[in-house]
């Protein structure tokens, strides 16, 4: 168990950061929340610790939007907070554009319903179907379902923010 | 003819159906160039998608040993195993009062270790006052400026005035009798099949390393050099002893993280040095008083640089930051620790 824990650690660790990264907007905090993930599951030594590491990931990421709001926080998870993950070696103009890129695909992906996000964020976390109807509730079947319509509509409204972002700088 | 739906094309491509559903899609596309079509579009809508989740990655995300996790770990079976899982699942006021139970010793092991250290750098003035000097200046002191910093949040020791009363009427109080006769905690269980991992303590026990130390809060195991930066250069270290582990845990926006810092000294004892906010590092230090019965003893608190955090009126709040260590050591010796304590 420990082994099949420790390969789970070591393969899916990066993945957990990032899910929990793109629900909590902090990468420290996500990596706080990710160590935490691994260090229960080491407790509890889940029968399915890929799908356990992931519910659990979601369930800290919802605990941790209640207390940011509780805290006030949420003008700072709405705005964009581009120094922190900027690389520290990119050129200011790439960083500039980066961190707008950034911004856009977090507002489009604030767009969608949290279903859709949750669904969309543990596809991308590598979770198979099967795991992700199992943490979402939803049947296997409706996984392909939801993914289609998350992934058009966050392509659709992160072109439509594009093309208004063209349009404002060729009128500026 | 019968067209593949949309969605079951993003399942194809996502490599979620069957071998025998894939065998029928792919002899459909090769027939049919409606089909074909729509599977190039969603392939591309599909890389679309990673391309721009790609963007919101971090960088510099570090993974830690599994083996300090893995103590952390331990430390959670021995509390669900173990004495803490009573005051884990007691009434508010039980915890509240197990809490003021080691606030009281924290108070009492201050007091009792007074006059015997020279001040050094150390606050000046008794433990009950470097505490008030502390709370007085994070705008929470007020009606009991002495204690609303350094105590747990719920202020225990309102509904348990005795204890620190007792160490004001007595000097000479001694919290020894609970630290001799307080049984020893128990120590991990493993699961049956796993053995505990090997770490660089090499004269204890992993296990008891992690346990004899239960920090509440997240923790997270860092390299030397990003606890440095996260707390700008400020951490704690004990001249002369081997670091075996640097932990953060983050606070909020605008602070920077506790920060602690697990030595070890010749004999194997693990003392550890803590640098944070007042108010957070006196929760903790209680708390983890209480929960080891008061066997963990606390040196006298250390002011360090303050932060200056955004408060709602819109006015910078001060920050008051101290450093402590803490350890199963008694009070001098603990108070003669922080003198080989360098903060950068």
């Amino acid at each position: 168990m420990k082994d099949e824990l420790e390969r789970l650690y070591q393969t899916t660790y990066a993945s957990v950061v990032r899910f929990l990264y793109r629900k909590v907007w902090d990468a420290d905090r996500a990596e706080d929340l990710a160590q935490e993930v691994f260090i229960r599951a080491m407790a509890h030594r889940p029968e399915k610790p890929r799908a356990w590491v992931f519910a659990v990931a979601a369930n800290l990421a919802r605990d941790e939007a209640r207390s940011a709001i509780r805290r006030r926080r949420h003008l700072t998870l709405l705005t964009n907070e581009p120094a922190m993950l900027s690389a520290p070696e990119m050129p200011a103009d790439e960083a500039v554009e980066h961190d707008e890129r950034m911004g856009q695909v977090r507002e489009a992906l604030s767009v969608l319903s949290d279903r859709d996000r949750e669904v969309l964020l543990l596809w991308d976390a590598g979770m198979s179907y099967p795991e992700i109807a199992e943490q979402s509730g939803l049947a296997v079947g409706a996984v392909g379902t939801t993914l289609a319509r998350a992934r058009k509509r966050l392509i659709e409204t992160y072109d439509r923010q594009e093309a208004g972002r063209k349009q404002h700088a060729a009128h500026s | 003819m019968r067209h593949i739906p949309e969605e079951e094309l993003h399942a194809y491509l996502d490599q979620a159906l069957s071998r025998s559903q894939c065998v029928e899609i792919e002899c459909h596309l090769a027939d049919c160039i409606r089909c074909r079509h729509g599977r190039d579009q969603i392939a591309a809508l599909r890389d679309r998608t990673t391309a721009l989740l790609g963007e919101l990655s971090t960088v510099g995300s570090q993974r830690p040993a599994f083996a300090a996790l893995m103590i952390q770990a331990n430390t959670r079976r021995v509390e669900l195993q173990g004495p803490a899982t009573r005051s884990r699942h007691a009434s508010p006021w039980a915890r509240r009062g197990a809490q003021a139970a080691g606030v009281a010793l924290l108070l009492a092991a201050g007091w009792s270790a007074r006059g015997l250290v020279p001040a050094g750098p150390a606050l000046a003035g008794t433990p009950l006052q470097q505490l008030a000097s502390a709370a007085e200046f994070t705008g929470f002191g007020t009606g009991a400026p002495l204690l609303g910093s350094f105590l747990p949040r719920g202020n225990a020791a309102n509904r348990s005035p005795a204890a620190p009363t007792q160490t004001q009427a007595d000097p000479n109080w001694q919290p020894d009798p609970i630290e001799r006769t307080a049984p020893r905690r128990a120590l991990v269980t493993e699961a049956p099949g796993v053995t505990t991992m090997a770490l660089t303590v090499s004269t204890l026990d992993a296990s008891d390393y992690s346990a004899e130390f239960p920090a509440s809060g997240v923790w997270r195991s860092v390299p030397w050099a990003e606890a440095a930066a996260l707390t700008g250069d400020a951490v704690p270290r004990i001249h002369g002893l081997p670091v075996l582990e640097i932990q953060v845990q983050w606070i909020g926006p605008d602070e920077r993280p506790l920060v602690m810092v697990a030595h070890q000294d010749p004999s194997g004892r693990i003392i550890r040095s803590i640098e944070g906010p007042a108010d957070r590092l006196g929760e903790i230090l209680a708390d983890v008083i209480a929960r080891t019965d008061g066997a963990v003893h606390t040196s006298q608190p250390v002011r360090t640089t303050p932060d200056y955090v955004n408060s709602t009126s819109g006015a910078p709040r001060r920050s008051i930051r101290v450093a402590a260590i803490a350890g199963r050591l008694d009070v001098a010796t603990l108070d003669e620790l922080t003198k080989s304590l360098t903060i950068r």
